[in-house]
Formats: structure tokens, C-alpha cells, sequence
């Protein structure tokens, strides 16, 4: 009989980050690719959850710093990348405010398998976190 | 770490050759003691047969038609309609007196004494002397009791060095032989009153006189029971193409037609089955003018094409552990390279592998853990399909040492106990019953808001009465299973807290809960979550499977 017991010394380093913002989890499934719009006014992010490099799915929603204050009342989302639509989120139609409030988590818009396995070729279109935010001069 | 999939090279072949006393004509002598009582006894036997299916001359026509075509001695008792297999294995020249007998008593001429198709019991045959070569079956009924058919399937037997105690005969006829013993029926029919209704198939004598002298040789006993199969086919160059010309008779309806196979061209319609069918509905004048009437002699024997020994499958099963978070259940592999090194079947697998000597293993288990969860407790039954086993019993004292070497090969990290030989009967278990199983697992959790007396004691009174969650496909299995809501119940949860942000969590759910995606909630497809019961986000750092609630392995 093996007893399980538990290390939470372990996670201290993790935990530190976990709590600076409680959705840093995420990060240990999906990575964040980022994708403008031509009109520059949407911004959507690609959410790549790579299983070990095992096959790749993506899920699809409105990034953060999309501006939910602007004008228009209607806009075409683009995924960016070829593949096939899995799932479109239908919680979005009983409450569409959390398609602002959880982008990253309740608040997706669809979920998307790509063509390509490859993520290189799949989201060839798309921007690193890092290459996103250079280009929005944020931190 | 791989699976080897290989077949002869795999196990050391034990190379045998011929023993040196043997003669490669001599009969092997079957215990029968009513042939050295000789000729009179058999003439009895033979008469006596004949009395219930061939009447008066009718066996006299038979063998004159059958001599006249040189047939073989044991082929004249097939048409002669004698089923007592013992009287086959009487030595020709006797079986012919006992026919040169029948014949005299019709005061007919007597059959020429200068036979060149007899052989002696003792007799080298010399080149010069050749003896025609029976047409009906190519001289494999005149072999069945010797070297030729049997040393074959010795020489393999002993090679693969199989430790059995019985065995069953599968024979395939060269189908040639087909057409040939059709026309030889014609033949009969059209010189003597004869329906042919009881002729002896070939098959029959063949497989009980190669049946005995297996038996004989090897040791074993024939029982079409038994598990271990030996599978012979026989080809015959010569006639295989022989029954063609039914193509051209059209009451046959016979046609061959042209398919493609792995992107060759290849012609089928005429197996053993459909030329019997169409030999069946053929017009004697359409065979005789079609065909080959009466049988032409044949200037080659027969000839061995395969020769396949095969042991049904073993079946072995047992529980097994997994202290790892690094090795997967079966091998993982992404895009030609491995993601974990060693894996539960190929360590249980191998060593199996080894001890059973077979050829390849199938791995089944009452369900599966990730490569980074624990199976700890009691283990998960599990079993394995042994296939083509050469050593298909193995002692308790064996399966032990088997459990420690699997334990050693995996570095301690995989144990495998209470393994024992399973009955088929007993397999579909693993797999029925997910209803009624129950899994027990504990977690390392965190959470978002910081854990707190209220918290933990809330979530210990649902956990008393259990709750039921949707759960939509996680999205980590999407690619391989079909988008759908499942109705999973927890019956029991149990918490602790073990820090500011850490919980100890112990569940009791049904068979196929996504535990990791009741704690994260899995962008919301799982409702309620661990994460919605307290209010927070949460998720999973470590999971062990505790135990799987099924008995197994079954009791005898």
C-alpha cells in the first residue's frame, strides 16, 4: 500500500505567480497567440492547447484589450487559421456579457481544430504573446 | 523500451535434423494388431464392409476401372465406400490380394499379377522403377503414414519446441484432386451400376491416418479439441489449373473474376468450394467433353506449401500499479517518437512475452490513468491475450517469478500482482460492469481564494450526499471523441485543507469522471466544478487513482 502525501512545498514558486493572477493556471495548457484584425479594431486570440506536442485544438475568443466601449454594435471574428469548428460556445447566447467578462475561460467564442498539425504552418498568421505585445507597445 | 513484433526470429529455433536410422520410405509401424494376422482377416474386414454399400460385381467394376487409371490402393477403398479407417492403414500389397480375391470371385480374369504399382513393406524404391503416381490423390493418401507427410511438421513441431500434450489436424488438398476424382466417378458410373452416393472423400482417411502417425511420432494425442492446431496445405502444380475449363461449360455456372488486390491484378471465383459447387451442376457429356475424361496420370507428387503450427490464444490477468508519474499505459507515440520511455503493457508485456514464448500480446484494462497520475491501492485489473503461446502452461512458482522480474525490469516503478491464467469466460468482465464500478482518487488542489473552516466544512457536506455533474468533452479529448454531454455522479468527496491555498480532495465517482476537469472546470463544460462549489478557480497539481472497485482477477 502506497500512501499518496502531498508536497504543497513543491508549488510555493507556483503559486506565487497563481496568485499575482489567478488565471496564470491556464498557462500550463494553453499557450496565447493573438490575431489583428485589418481594421485594427478587433482583436482575437487563439488559445493553442498543445498536449505535448500531441495534436492541437484551439479554442477562440476575444482578447482583453479589446475595446468593448467602441461604437459598433457588430463585428466579424476572424479565427485565422484553417481547420474545422468543433464547437461554437452556446452559453454565449444565454449571457453575452461573458464574452468580455471571461474571455479566456467561459467567455469563448468557438473551438477549432486545426488543419495542420504543425502549429509553425497552423498559425502562421498569428502573433507570439511576446511579438503582440511588442507591436502594442504594452509591457 | 519497445515491443518487439516479430515472429520466427524472436525465439531461438531449435535446428533438428533428420535422425540417421531413419529410412526415408520406411513405414511407421502403428500399434494394429489385426494386420499381422494378415491377408484373410483383411479379405474378412473388407467383404464384410462392402455387403452394406457395393453389392455383387458392382466392387469388382470398381477396382478393374480404378486399376485401369492406377489408382492407389487406399484410393480403391474410398470408392469401395469402406469407412473403417483402420483397414486403410493395411499395407498396399496386402490391400491388394484382398482385392485380386474380390475379383476372382466373379470368375473373371484375375488382375495381372505383374502390378508396377505395388510397393513392398520394406521396399527402397530405385529411380528406374518408379512406380506410377496415384491421379486421385497425387500419392498423399499412400504417404500419410510416412516420412514424407510427417517428418515436415516434425521437424517444425520440434523446432519451435512447443510443450503441449494434444493437437488438431487442419488439411488443405492441393484442388486438383477435385476434378480428377470426378471424372474417376464418371468413369465408374458409365462402365457399372454404381449411384456413388457413399465414396469416401479424400479428407476423411487423410486426416486419420496423418492424424495417428503425428500421434505416433510426436507423442501427442489427436483431439479435435484440443487448443494447439496444426495447419497443413498441400499444393499440386500440375493439376491446379484443372478445373479451368469449367469456365467454358455454361450449365457450370462458373465464372472467374478479375479484382484488384494490394493494386495487383488477381483472378478469384474458383475456390475448393465453388468448383465442388460447379462440378456439382455439370452435365456428365459437358464434363466428358470439357473436361479431362477419363483421369490422365499425373508424373509429379504432391507437394507441401505450408506448414502452420498455432496455439490459441492464453489469456493472463492479474491488478497492477503504477508509482510514476513518467510512464504511460501503453506506448505513447507522437509523430514517430516516444513520449514516455517505458509504458505498463510493454513492461508487464515483455516479460510475459518472454516466459510464454509468444508471438505478439493485446494489453486490456478496466479503464486508464494519464501518464502523470498515479495508480496506487490495490491496482487495475487488467489482462493479456498471449498470442501463439509455445509454452502455454507456466506454473504459480513461474507467474511469481514473472511479477518480481516485471517489478526489477520497470525499476520497482510498475508492479504487477496476483496474476494467473484466465478463462475466456471470464474476459468480457473488465470490460462490463462501468456502471456499477466506482474509482477512488485523491488530489493536491489549489485554489484561488484563500482556504478557509467554512469552505472545507461545506464541501464535506455536499460531499456526504454526492452530487452529479455535466460533463461536456473536455476539450483535451475533443480530437478523438465525439462532442457530447455526459451525466457523471460523484458520490463521495471528502476535503482537508493543507495550506493557505491547498486542498487535499478524496473522491468517489463513477467509472469515466474526468476528475482533472471537475477541479478547472474546463472553461466551464464541467458544471458544477470544484471551482463553482467554492466560489473560486481551481486546479488540479497531482492525482492518484486510489483504487478500482472490481473484483478481479475471478476466483476459480
Amino acid at each position: 500500500m502506497i500512501e499518496e502525501d502531498y508536497e504543497t512545498s513543491r508549488y510555493t514558486d507556483l503559486i506565487e505567480n497563481y496568485n499575482r493572477d489567478p488565471l496564470t493556471y491556464l498557462k500550463q495548457y494553453y499557450t496565447k497567440y493573438y490575431h489583428v484584425s485589418t481594421d485594427k479594431i478587433v482583436n482575437t486570440t487563439n488559445k493553442k492547447r498543445p498536449l505535448h506536442k500531441e495534436t492541437v485544438i484551439c479554442v477562440i475568443s476575444v482578447s482583453k484589450e479589446f475595446d468593448s466601449t467602441a461604437k459598433r454594435t457588430e463585428y466579424k471574428v476572424r479565427a485565422c487559421l484553417a481547420g474545422w469548428i468543433v464547437e461554437f460556445n452556446k452559453r454565449l447566447l444565454e449571457d453575452e456579457g461573458l464574452l468580455f467578462r471571461k474571455p479566456y475561460t467561459e467567455g469563448y467564442i468557438a473551438i477549432i481544430k486545426p488543419k495542420h498539425e504543425n502549429t509553425q504552418i497552423a498559425l502562421e498568421n498569428c502573433l507570439t504573446e511576446d511579438e503582440y505585445k511588442a507591436s502594442r507597445g504594452l509591457d | 523500451m519497445s515491443k518487439k513484433r516479430l515472429w520466427s526470429d524472436d525465439h531461438a529455433l531449435v535446428s533438428v535434423g533428420l535422425p540417421p536410422e531413419t529410412d526415408k520410405w520406411k513405414r511407421i509401424k502403428i500399434e494394429n494388431p489385426s494386420f499381422s494376422e494378415g491377408v484373410d482377416f483383411l479379405y474378412q474386414k473388407v467383404t464384410s464392409e462392402l455387403q452394406k454399400t457395393c453389392h455383387g460385381k458392382i466392387s469388382r467394376d470398381i477396382i478393374n476401372v480404378l486399376s485401369d487409371i492406377s489408382a492407389c490402393a487406399r484410393c480403391t477403398l474410398r470408392f469401395l465406400s469402406i469407412r473403417d479407417w483402420n483397414v486403410y492403414s493395411a499395407p498396399e500389397e496386402l490391400l491388394f490380394e484382398t482385392f485380386r480375391r474380390i475379383c476372382a470371385n466373379f470368375d473373371v480374369e484375375p488382375l495381372s499379377e505383374t502390378r508396377a504399382n505395388v510397393y513392398t513393406t520394406e521396399e527402397i524404391i530405385s529411380p528406374r522403377e518408379s512406380p506410377t503416381i496415384c491421379p486421385l490423390c497425387f500419392d498423399l493418401l499412400r504417404f500419410a503414414d510416412k516420412l514424407d507427410c510427417v517428418w515436415p511438421i516434425c521437424e517444425k513441431y520440434y523446432a519451435h519446441d512447443y510443450k503441449v500434450t494434444d493437437f488438431n489436424l487442419n488439411i488443405v488438398l492441393p484442388s486438383g484432386v477435385i476434378v480428377k476424382n470426378h471424372s474417376a466417378l464418371i468413369r465408374i458410373q458409365r462402365l457399372a451400376a454404381f449411384t456413388g452416393d457413399y465414396v469416401v472423400d479424400l479428407k476423411a482417411p487423410y486426416k486419420s491416418l496423418l492424424g495417428s502417425s503425428i500421434q505416433e511420432a510426436l507423442g501427442l494425442q489427436h483431439s479435435s479439441g484440443s487448443k494447439f492446431l496444426i495447419n497443413v496445405e498441400y499444393c499440386h502444380p500440375e493439376t491446379q489449373e484443372n478445373h479451368r475449363f469449367l469456365t467454358r461449360v455454361s450449365s457450370a455456372n462458373f465464372q472467374l473474376k478479375k479484382i484488384k488486390v494490394k493494386g495487383k491484378d488477381v483472378w478469384t471465383g474458383d475456390s475448393r468450394q465453388n468448383i465442388a459447387k460447379a462440378l456439382a451442376v455439370t452435365g456428365d457429356d459437358d464434363f466428358i467433353e470439357y473436361g479431362e475424361y477419363p483421369p490422365t496420370a499425373v508424373t509429379e507428387r504432391f507437394q507441401i506449401l505450408t506448414i502452420r503450427l498455432e496455439h490459441s490464444p492464453i489469456f493472463v490477468g492479474g491488478r497492477y500499479l503504477k508509482l510514476s508519474r513518467d510512464i504511460s499505459q501503453t506506448p505513447w507515440v507522437v509523430s514517430g517518437s516516444r513520449l514516455t520511455e517505458k509504458s505498463v503493457s510493454e513492461c508487464i508485456g515483455e516479460i510475459l512475452r518472454e516466459k510464454y514464448r509468444c508471438d505478439d500480446y493485446n494489453f486490456v484494462s478496466a479503464g486508464r490513468e494519464d501518464a502523470n497520475v498515479r495508480m496506487l491501492g490495490n491496482g487495475r485489473p487488467f489482462y493479456l491475450g498471449l498470442i501463439n503461446p509455445r509454452e502455454p502452461c507456466l506454473s504459480q512458482h513461474e507467474l511469481n517469478d514473472a511479477e518480481m522480474e516485471i517489478a526489477e525490469l520497470s525499476g520497482k516503478l510498475i508492479r504487477a500482482h496476483k496474476l494467473k491464467p484466465i478463462d475466456e469466460c471470464h474476459l468480457p468482465t473488465i470490460k462490463t460492469g462501468e456502471e456499477s464500478k466506482y474509482i477512488f482518487t485523491s488530489m493536491l488542489v489549489w485554489l484561488s481564494k484563500m482556504v478557509s473552516t467554512e469552505m472545507v466544512n461545506k464541501l464535506n457536506e455536499i460531499g456526504t450526499s454526492g452530487i452529479t455533474i455535466d460533463q461536456w468533452t473536455p476539450i483535451r479529448v475533443l480530437q478523438r471523441r465525439a462532442l457530447m454531454v455526459r451525466k457523471k455522479r460523484i458520490h463521495n468527496l471528502l476535503a482537508e485543507a493543507l495550506g493557505e491555498h491547498f486542498l487535499r480532495i478524496e473522491l468517489r465517482t463513477e467509472a469515466g469522471t474526468y476528475i482533472k476537469e471537475f477541479i478547472h472546470g474546463d472553461l466551464g463544460r464541467t458544471t458544477p466544478s470544484l471551482g463553482n462549489l467554492v466560489g473560486c478557480d481551481a486546479d488540479i497539481l497531482e492525482l492518484d487513482v486510489i483504487d478500482v472497485e472490481l473484483a478481479w482477477p475471478p476466483e476459480d
